[in-house]
């Protein structure tokens, strides 16, 4: 189910309700019925890929079990493969087989072989990239003994399918949330209220700037063969809007959701849009991912403690990894590879301040560039745009008849996110509505927000952008 | 565990708030819903000349190619007759199956033209998301637009209680319209340009789909619509005819198109004459009466007017 959709709309207030109904009879009863809450969340897009959470979460739970029970190190290797290979076998047969067969048949082809190519009907099960990475840091942090494997089987399996954060994130560390699943919750109206608050925030940048944003980005995008170069700027800047309010209103929303059953979700998102280099930007953007490569990717490789050209390889390394991660096309494989060439390049030209807007607008267009290859059908595609914006700029594609107006909301939407950031980055508590000590005035404040969700929003229950990884 | 303190805070701030967003959504749902009906140009007031107010004797249906086709006042002229043209751009059988709807449940026109396109009967999803033009005029028509408004959304009645659902997105129009009205020429809006030839930079420009995708698939929705359309026409007493506008360049499947095909069954079944003028040699090839690829100039238009206005005549369709 969409966060975004009546069904959510109506599930949400009574599963938070009946659970701390339920919370009455205790803190297992309570946990139970938010594993059964998320598990029907799931299910009400296909309830057959259910299976492959249960198995996972069945899986790692045993694997960390066992590797609590052993010390024989050629034994504890072989139960973090078993669930290294599971979950990644998982990730690989579901979202890569065609991509690396469609691969292999290409490059075979391009070198004059001749092979009969053949794909398989796949569907990709929703939130697989994030719920397999979530479970595996699990196994990982136990064999690298830096977890305690838990003994409540109920509060794992409630810990990998937690419905808040399943489908897209923040991908949490089981050090994080296995206690707060272990612990008693208590109903907390502070909570409960910034909880809501949140929720409302994250549904505005999704409702009324991401969806709206993303009409004018399709109809560009869609119609490549048609448009000219400043259409392409246009789109890719609003596109640069859409995903990061798509993706930051729905960790915004489940993070809020989450709050409101008394639990504590990683902040995913810390206005990226401000960065002053492209590598303060990754330690802005989609945070949990970035941690989770650093943790167990980046730094097993060495991470900075090697040398300057292993360090380089390192990084560039993770940043092809992470796009493909991304999605099982090579669009996203060269957007990891050159936002990693762009933090080699960083690195070589060395630490120096990096003050003032104008690095905050080198960062942006820079990482902007990068959008190109993410929101691009395929790679020719890309190529076909990035050459266009350099040798036709022509004219501004602004719609036909009504749709003039889908520019004109999407920037309106931009703006007032674009202020209340500013206002949050360089002037913190001030002038803030939200939290002033009148209540009539944060009340006002919050009512105006509902009111412009309503009145400006998109209702066609768009998806999530990161959905589909 | 659930301290009683907060949970009668919360509800009692929840019923504050509540009560806050239905004050703030009623005070200026009601506010912007003033400022809609009082539009004088633009696409809303259009609509709602035509559901309020339109009291012609001919009355002209269809897409952007009726809005950038039909001249009223060529009409009024050879036929003596009033005449208002309710084309919608962008608009679809849907829309304006709807529109007709709502006209004649007030007024009941002496002849109806609707201006038909090929393609009308494939599925489309935007359109069923463009009916929402209809939401403003919810709260007085909701017995005639429930049941089509509902086919793309069951719980619209639900939402369209809220004044701001209702009049989502309408500000700019309004805005946009009331600092630059535009002139009205009884629901025409001509196209000035000429196409200089087959070399002309418009045919390589942006197709008018950019915003609309297609698929080949009949959504069965449509054709009923569009059988509706006619059906509800003839049982009013109005004099029904089809039209198909001409096109700059011919393409010899188009007469072979399954929704086109479908659409000249329909109208045939129920005695209805169709005037497709889309092979016509006046304006095949003829890029000085386009403005661009799909829509002719007024000159384009004042010829086709006379040209169907004769064959209407000579066929006595129109007296």
């Amino acid at each position: 189910m969409l966060f975004n959709s009546i069904d959510f709309l109506v599930f949400l207030p009574i599963t938070v309700a009946l659970y701390w109904l339920i919370g009455r009879l205790g803190r297992g009863p309570q946990t139970l019925f938010v594993l059964f809450a998320s598990y029907v969340f799931y299910g009400w897009w296909d309830w057959r890929f259910l299976g492959l959470i249960m198995f996972s979460t069945v899986v790692d739970f045993f694997v960390g079990k066992y590797l609590m029970l052993t010390e024989d190190a050629k034994r504890r290797k072989w139960l973090l493969f078993t669930s290294v290979f599971v979950n990644l076998g998982f990730l690989g047969f579901f979202k890569y087989f065609n991509f690396f067969l469609d691969s292999f048949t290409e490059a075979f082809t391009f070198f004059g072989g001749q092979v009969q190519g053949f794909t398989l009907q796949i569907v990709l099960p929703v939130g697989i990239s994030f719920f397999t990475f979530q479970t595996m840091s699990y196994t990982i942090d136990i064999y690298q003994r830096r977890l305690e494997p838990t003994k409540d089987f109920i509060a794992f399996a409630a810990f990998v399918g937690f419905f808040p954060q399943l489908v897209a994130g923040p991908i949490e560390r089981a050090s994080n949330m296995i206690p707060q699943f272990t612990s008693v919750r208590t109903f907390k109206y502070r909570d409960i209220s910034a909880g809501v608050k949140m929720m409302l925030w994250g549904f505005f940048m999704k409702i009324v700037v991401a969806d709206r944003a993303g009409i004018y980005v399709d109809a560009v995008y869609g119609n490549v063969a048609y448009h000219e170069g400043l259409s392409y700027i246009a789109a890719t800047c609003f596109f640069a809007f859409q995903v990061y309010c798509d993706f930051a209103g729905y960790s915004l929303i489940a993070i809020g959701s989450a709050k409101l059953f008394g639990f504590d979700l990683m902040t995913n998102f810390r206005r990226p849009n401000f960065a002053r280099s492209c590598a303060e930007y990754w330690s802005r953007w989609h945070i949990s991912l970035s941690t989770w490569f650093r943790d167990y990717l980046y730094i097993p490789l060495g991470g900075n403690r090697v040398s300057k050209p292993r360090l380089l390889y390192n990084i560039f390394i993770t940043f092809l990894i992470s796009g493909l991660w991304h999605g099982s096309n090579w669009t996203f494989v060269i957007w990891g590879g050159i936002n990693g060439i762009y933090l080699v390049v960083e690195i070589l030209i060395g630490k120096k301040k990096r003050n003032g807007l104008h690095n905050i607008f080198i960062t942006f267009l820079l990482i902007n560039f990068t959008r190109i290859f993410f929101r691009a059908n395929d790679v020719n595609d890309a190529f076909h745009v990035v050459k266009t914006i350099c040798t036709n700029p022509g004219k501004l594609y602004i719609g036909f008849g009504a749709d003039v107006v889908v520019p004109i909301y999407a920037l309106l939407g931009i703006g007032i996110v674009t202020l209340v950031e500013i206002k949050q980055e360089y002037f913190n508590e001030k002038f803030s509505l939200g939290a002033h000590p009148r209540q009539a005035v944060r009340l006002s404040y919050y009512a105006a927000m509902l009111f412009a969700i309503l009145y400006i929003g998109v209702f066609t229950e768009n998806q999530f952008i990161y959905f589909q990884f | 565990m659930v301290p009683a303190g907060d949970i009668k805070k919360f509800i009692i701030n929840c019923a504050k708030f509540i009560l806050l967003v239905l004050v703030v959504e009623y005070a200026a749902g009601s506010l912007t819903g003033y400022l809609f009906f009082r539009q004088k140009t633009g696409k809303y007031a259009r609509m709602t000349h035509v559901i309020q107010k339109d009291t012609s004797d001919i009355v002209i249906f269809g897409s952007s190619h009726a809005v950038r086709h039909f001249i009223p006042k060529v009409f009024e002229e050879e036929t003596g007759k009033t005449c208002y043209n309710a084309g919608a751009r962008g608009q679809r059988i849907m829309f304006h199956y709807t529109l007709q709807k709502l006209l004649l449940e007030r007024h009941t026109p002496e002849y109806i033209i609707l201006n038909i396109d090929e393609n009308w009967m494939y599925e489309s999803e935007k359109e069923y998301g463009r009916i929402g033009d209809f939401n403003p005029y919810y709260g007085k028509n909701k017995e005639a637009l429930h049941p089509i408004l509902s086919l793309d959304d069951p719980l619209i009645s639900y939402k369209l209680a809220l004044k701001s659902y209702r009049f989502n997105s309408t500000l700019v129009h309004i805005g946009k319209y009331a600092l630059q009205p535009q002139k009205d020429f009884q629901g025409f809006m001509p196209l000035k340009e000429g196409m200089s030839g087959p070399d002309d930079p418009k045919l390589k420009g942006i197709p008018n789909s950019a915003f609309v995708s297609s698929s080949e698939v009949i959504d069965t929705n449509f054709v009923n619509a569009y059988e509706n359309f006619i059906i509800n026409a003839l049982a009013a007493g109005s004099k029904l005819t089809i039209v198909v506008s001409p096109e700059l360049i011919f393409e010899e499947d188009f007469a072979e198109d399954k929704s086109f095909k479908m659409m000249k069954s329909i109208a045939a079944h129920h005695g209805v004459q169709v005037f497709d003028f889309s092979d016509d040699d006046d304006f095949n090839g003829a890029y000085h009466l386009y403005a661009d690829p799909n829509h002719m100039n007024r000159d384009g238009a004042a010829l086709f007017n006379g040209k169907l206005i004769d064959a209407l005549k000579e066929s006595g369709v129109l007296e």
